[in-house]
């Protein structure tokens, strides 16, 4: 069993630096990529940069929570049956209360997720019709270009919760910084 | 005490260092590489030399920072020498370490900067042709060493793992 807790353990270790170090090369290496290409060439390059990452982010994601909640289940911490939180993961205990924390994190992340994926992406995405008049491809162009600063914002608030939830990870695996 | 906290704050800075390192690792190769298919050969050479130049210091730093703060963590748990499991972990740690630094100078130094020569078409046609051979012999290395340099570093975090679990104990 020590070598499932570990695997799963590494398996979340993995899946984090997937998704930080995803966030981060996307907001701090392909934005000034993207910056120094002429417009028309920066957005085929934008739009294919956020479909693979997105892969990335959303694997990442899933996995982060299937490894976290089988490492739980094998510590017995998670049971099938009421109560389903058991020992330390009790909100009385700081354990319980920082995995509820990381827990919203994740929330927040997936839902940051799911606005990149189903809002933002097809925004970017719009290409335009022929015979498209002159104050509509401005009026695209001016939604375009809010979608991409939102991105960018998006993915920057991703990468602070991202660090933060990586802090208090450490402190529930090691139980010597703030627990 | 404060010690038990000071190791728990180094093993956080490694695996944050470790997380950027391999996770931009992953994804310039999944993302960037994907994006400059569908662009034309002035851009990709544009976007590799950008984004190249900038991760090559993240890289270096974050590689850096991961092998700084786990050789203090282990020194502040015991200046002894490790043995068992423990040995293993640290000993494969450390050669993962100095292979992965290895490649990340070679191709910083001189895998990328010979990305950046490109063949120039008012050259005499056997040179020409021989510039693109160099060209396309230099993207294989980079392509192998990319590779190799994945591999290795997640085999450093399986070893980093075992560190993590034993070093707090």
């Amino acid at each position: 069993m020590q070598f499932w807790i570990w695997l799963m353990r590494y398996l979340h270790v993995l899946s984090i630096a997937a998704y930080l170090g995803g966030a981060f090369v996307m907001e701090f290496v392909l934005a000034p990529a993207q910056a120094a290409i002429p417009p028309a060439q920066a957005q085929v390059m934008g739009e294919k940069t956020s479909k693979r990452y997105l892969i990335v982010a959303w694997s990442a994601l899933t996995m982060l929570f299937l490894s976290c909640t089988t490492t739980l289940f094998l510590y017995k911490q998670l049971t099938w049956s009421w109560p389903f939180f058991q020992g330390d993961l009790k909100l009385s205990h700081s354990y319980g209360r920082t995995t509820l924390l990381l827990f919203i994190f994740w929330c927040i992340l997936v839902a940051n997720g799911a606005i990149l994926t189903f809002k933002i992406r097809p925004t970017l995405s719009q290409k335009f019709k022929a015979g498209a008049t002159a104050q509509g491809v401005a009026a695209k162009q001016e939604g375009q270009m809010k979608a991409a600063k939102w991105a960018s914002r998006i993915t920057r608030i991703d990468l602070v919760i991202g660090v933060c939830a990586a802090i208090l990870g450490v402190s529930l695996a090691t139980r010597k910084l703030f627990l | 005490m404060e010690s038990d906290a000071l190791r728990a704050v180094l093993l956080g800075i490694a695996l944050l260092a470790f997380a950027i390192y391999l996770g931009g690792a992953v994804s310039m190769e999944l993302m960037l590489r994907f994006a400059q298919e569908d662009l034309p050969g002035p851009q990709t050479a544009i976007t590799c030399k950008v984004s190249g130049d900038l991760w090559k210091w993240i890289a270096l730093v974050s590689l850096s920072a991961t092998g700084l703060s786990v050789a203090v963590m282990l020194f502040l748990r015991s200046p002894m020498l490790p043995s068992g499991w423990y040995a293993l972990a640290v000993g494969g740690f450390g050669a993962s370490w100095i292979a992965l630094m290895s490649i990340l100078v070679k191709m910083s130094f001189r895998a990328h900067p010979a990305l950046a020569f490109r063949p120039d078409p008012s050259m005499p046609p056997e040179e020409f042709a021989e510039t693109r051979q160099a060209l396309k012999r230099a993207i294989r290395r980079m392509d192998l060493l990319l590779r190799t340099e994945l591999g290795i570093a997640i085999f450093m975090g399986a070893c980093l793992s075992v560190i993590a679990d034993l070093a707090m104990q």
